[in-house]
Order: C-alpha cells, then structure tokens, then sequence
C-alpha cells in the first residue's frame, strides 16, 4: 500500500535519527488504513519540515479546586 | 521514577484539575526523558487525536555510540481542550513502555496501524497495539487520581453528581470520565502491574 510506504520510509530515514518508538491515539471515526497513512504522514511532515512549531506546554485555563469543595457545591 | 510511582505521587492530590504541564514536568525532573517536546498539529480527516514518536539522535561524538534521546507528542491543534489533555498525557506516558512494547521496526509499524484504527481489524493480538489502547487508561490514573475518584464516585453513586459535571470539572472527556469512576478502583491495579 503506497501510503503505508511513503509512512515508513519517512519513519525510518536512510540518515538522521532512529526511530524507538511509536503510538498513536485513535481518531474520531473509523478510516480507511491508507488514509490513517495519510494523515499520519501530513503530521509528521508538519513536524519535520518545522511547520508545525514545537509549544512550551499546553496553554490552559485550569485553576484547580479542591474536590472536597467541588462535591459540596452541589 | 516507574509509570506507578508516578502513579503514586499524584494519587493523593484533591485539587482538580490536575495541569498537564504539571505531569510533564514531573516526567522530566524524575526520569532521564527530560526532552518533551508537544507539536499541535493540522488534522484533515481525524484518523487520530495524537502521536508519540520517540527518536534517538547520534551525539556526533568520535568513536561514540551514545545518543540524544527525543520524544515528540502530536496532538490535533483542533481538539477540544479536554482531549488536548487527555491525548497529550497518554502519549508522554509512552516514556514509560517496556522494551517489548516498543515500536521501532517497519513490521512492527505494518502491525501497529491497522490495530489503531478500528477493533473490526484486530487480528492476532500485538502487544504494542493493546499497550497503546490501555495507554488512555493509564493517562486517566494520573489525571483523575485516586483518592479525588473515590469520593467523586461516592457521590456519582449517592446521586449528589453526574459523570458529566465530574467531566467538566476535572476537564476531561465524558467519555472516559464515566468509565474511570465505574471502573477505574478495580483497573488501577491492573495497569500499575510490572510499571
């Protein structure tokens, strides 16, 4: 299957660093596996090529309470 | 530090919701992965919420085998935060996977994959593939901790609260909320076996 190829062959590049592991969080919805390759392969394209920047950490809003708080509001 | 003193560590912790950065840095002030980098990154068709790639770099040094050691987290940039979340700690507790669990040859990637996608194509069972299923359960154990779970599952069960505003208070996907607090005190042990 060429997308599953163009995968692996961005994966395990001929120079540059070895690959140690790999995993993937599920998507959505079920896909067809060559479109699974595909996006796969635009995000690590993304990575990659430097278009996708790398962030500090996840920007969020979070002001933690505590639970014992949380439980007597209701 | 294991995935299970990690595990340990925040299982005492009541004030929710637990910072993603605030696991991250645990992972690297305690662990030789001190180089986590996260990519927020476009999606077309959704084929998955996120990616952990781990690569070890030549250092360059004459007559050296020694390698720099990357782990690279891709998330949906589009996600709702509640999943950026959930996806994000998942993923950097790859950092944890035993040497058998690790993908790191093209067979291994031919394997992977059609497990990923959907339950309908496994097969012959893979170790990595369930490894990587079981991971979000392993992220929930750190993000929905124990003794915060016990009493917010008394609570879903005395009817004071529902699953859902659980979910919105520890900023986490319904989903695995409603799974975590019903399940969770009988999987925790499972997962923290051998970690």
């Amino acid at each position: 299957m060429r997308e599953m190829e163009q995968l692996i062959d961005l994966l395990f590049p001929k120079e540059g660093p070895r690959l140690e592991d790999l995993k993937f969080f599920e998507g959505e919805r079920p896909v067809k596996i060559e479109d699974f390759c595909a996006e796969a392969h635009a995000a690590f394209v993304q990575v990659d090529s430097g278009r996708a920047k790398p962030v500090a950490g996840l920007d969020e809003a979070c002001t933690p309470v505590h639970v014992d708080k949380f439980l007597k509001s209701s | 530090m294991s995935y299970a003193s990690l595990v340990e560590y925040f299982a005492k912790i009541e004030d929710l919701p637990i910072p993603v950065n605030t696991v991250l840095e645990r992972i690297c002030a305690t662990t030789d992965h001190k180089d986590l980098r996260l990519y927020p990154v476009e999606r077309h068709n959704k084929a998955f919420r996120g990616a952990f790639r781990r690569l070890a770099y030549p250092t360059g040094k004459a007559y050296s085998h020694e390698y720099e050691i990357v782990c690279q987290i891709l998330y949906g940039k589009d996600l709702p935060e509640e999943w950026k979340r959930l996806v994000i700690v998942k993923e950097a507790l790859h950092v944890f996977d035993p040497e058998g669990n690790k993908v790191d040859t093209p067979e291994k990637v031919r394997k992977l994959i059609p497990q990923v996608i959907t339950p309908d194509l496994r097969g012959a069972p893979f170790l990595p593939a369930i490894d990587d299923y079981l991971g979000v359960f392993r992220a929930m154990a750190v993000l929905l901790p124990r003794h915060a779970r016990t009493k917010m599952k008394a609570a879903v069960d005395a009817g004071t609260r529902t699953p859902t505003e659980i979910a919105d208070y520890v900023k986490l996907p319904d989903y695995y909320v409603d799974i975590w607090l019903d399940q969770g005190a009988e999987a925790e042990p499972q997962l923290l076996k051998g970690r």
